[in-house]
């Protein structure tokens, strides 16, 4: 009987464990959505559909209803500390030599890729925030491509999180990005279409317009446009 | 309710239910109770058996990650290289041995023709084409890849591995295909020891899609071909894979974080 009791509390802890993941939760519900959308032939319930379908990306993605999200300042300080670890690299890597040398090149290269990615999905989090006519645009085009984005989003959210718990802690912020890219099996994470199109042309999202095109214009569907984040 | 009043109970309605129906009520628990032990039982090895590939593949790419962040010294290739073929042989027995009971398979056309041969392949779109040509260089890779290249390979890029387990996992589940999840499953035929699969364009797109969506292409509905397959898929029209291999084994860098591999991906109509 007791073999019994711990079977059962056993299983049932088992199922408590995987349905309290809340982002998996939140993927599931967001592609049982969108696949209902996608079938839905009537017009009436095909919008309704697309409404639900709406909620649930922003859920995914993290944007609330009621309020406008300003994240950038925050993205902005923690990446200038990126920007001043890459310089101390690069300075030290020109008085090392051999193997000492290129490692301290690579962890210069790295520590603006970093930076590169937040200052990337932050502005295109705020962008979609203010505009929800962008994330609309997104899911007729290309609905995997929310998913997909919503990983660089969390991580992303996760590092700032970290950042304003830990202040000056970069090193702290490094060891969790690394993580994350490295995290695939294959070793490598591969970015999202837009987030590949985003760090290719940093410069032209410092515009709102700018960013408003890059999210826009591109065709989602070639994904030989994803890049990989180059960070070990 | 404790066990002992349960117990109570059960004596008490002995002593105005006849003994004949307690007996079936009894041995109806049991009955549940067997079954239910069962169907728990049964559960959880599919449930291991779906996870089993899975998991040692994490667990080799933990070790390759390992060995990637060193200098790797001819003790560790071989240690990877051991991990790799007891990895790919444990495959091979549960795809080929178990179901087929060969040791080895081909792929063939059913005019006896050599695979692959493009002309063989009536390709009627790009994507169509990337399921037919990924087939194809994962096929060449599996069966020309020898215990020198991978060795080079290994003390080059550890993690290039990893791409190659993954490939190779979808490239047997084709040859295994299952009839009852794909309608039928791909033709083949035992010759003594050896399985000559019939790899026509039909049974490639409508079996390995649905394998390479399935296992290759549910993060993020992209796959980057691993540098091997890539290499060999680019210019096997032109060279025998044998030497691609040779050539990647010699200048593959330990980066593998490369933009230049070949994506699989479909596109997305909502």
């Amino acid at each position: 009987m007791s073999a019994f009791r711990n079977f059962i509390i056993v299983v049932m802890a088992m199922i408590s464990i995987a349905s309290s993941s809340d982002f998996q939760t939140c993927r599931n519900e967001y592609e049982r959505v969108a696949q209902l959308f996608k079938k839905e032939t009537n017009d009436q319930e095909k919008q309704r559909l697309f409404v639900l379908v709406r909620d649930k990306a922003k859920e995914l993605l993290g944007i609330p209803s009621d309020r406008k999200l300003v994240i950038s300042p925050h993205i902005e300080a923690m990446c200038k500390l990126l920007d001043e670890r890459a310089k101390n690299f690069e300075g030290e890597s020109k008085t090392a030599t051999g193997n000492e040398a290129l490692k301290k090149q690579r962890e210069s290269e790295y520590s603006r890729e970093i930076s590169n990615f937040l200052k990337v999905a932050a502005k295109i989090l705020e962008t979609m925030s203010s505009d929800i006519t962008i994330l609309d645009e997104l899911l007729l085009k290309s609905p995997s491509t929310v998913l997909h984005f919503a990983h660089e989003t969390i991580i992303m959210l996760q590092v700032l999180r970290y950042f304003l718990n830990n202040g000056t802690d970069i090193e702290g912020i490094v060891a969790i990005m690394r993580t994350f890219a490295t995290s695939p099996l294959n070793g490598s994470y591969l970015l999202s279409v837009i987030m590949s199109l985003g760090m290719a042309n940093p410069t032209a999202l410092e515009a709102s317009e700018s960013t408003r095109t890059l999210i826009k214009q591109p065709d989602f569907s070639d994904k030989t446009l994803c890049k990989y984040l180059n960070i070990h | 309710m404790g066990c002992e009043n349960w117990y109570n109970l059960i004596l008490k309605a002995r002593d105005i239910v006849p003994n004949s129906v307690l007996g079936i009520v009894v041995r109806m628990k049991h009955l549940c109770r067997i079954t239910f032990f069962l169907v728990a039982f049964c559960v959880t090895v599919a449930h291991s058996e779906t996870t089993e590939f899975s998991a040692k593949l994490t667990e080799f790419s933990n070790l390759a990650k390992g060995f990637s962040k060193k200098n790797i010294t001819p003790e560790d290739v071989e240690t990877l290289l051991a991990a790799f073929k007891s990895i790919l042989e444990a495959m091979k027995q549960k795809y080929i041995l178990d179901k087929s009971q060969v040791t080895s398979f081909i792929f063939r056309y059913p005019n006896q023709k050599e695979f692959p041969d493009l002309s063989e392949h009536n390709i009627q779109n790009k994507y169509d084409e990337q399921i037919i040509k990924f087939t194809i260089a994962t096929y060449l890779v599996f069966i020309n890849l020898d215990d020198d290249i991978l060795r080079k390979i290994i003390a080059k890029s550890p993690l290039e591995l990893v791409s190659l387990l993954q490939e190779f996992d979808v490239l047997l589940q084709f040859v295994s295909a299952d009839p009852k999840e794909f309608g039928h499953g791909v033709f083949s035929e035992k010759n003594g020891n050896q399985l000559v699969v019939f790899a026509t364009t039909e049974a490639i797109l409508r079996i390995m899609r649905v394998i390479v969506i399935k296992e290759l292409l549910a993060q993020g509905g992209v796959y980057k071909l691993s540098r091997t397959t890539t290499a060999v898929l680019k210019d096997f029209q032109n060279k025998k894979p044998a030497d691609i291999l040779n050539d990647v084994s010699e200048t593959m860098k330990r980066n593998t974080a490369d933009d230049s591999r070949i994506a699989i991906f479909f596109p997305e109509k909502p």
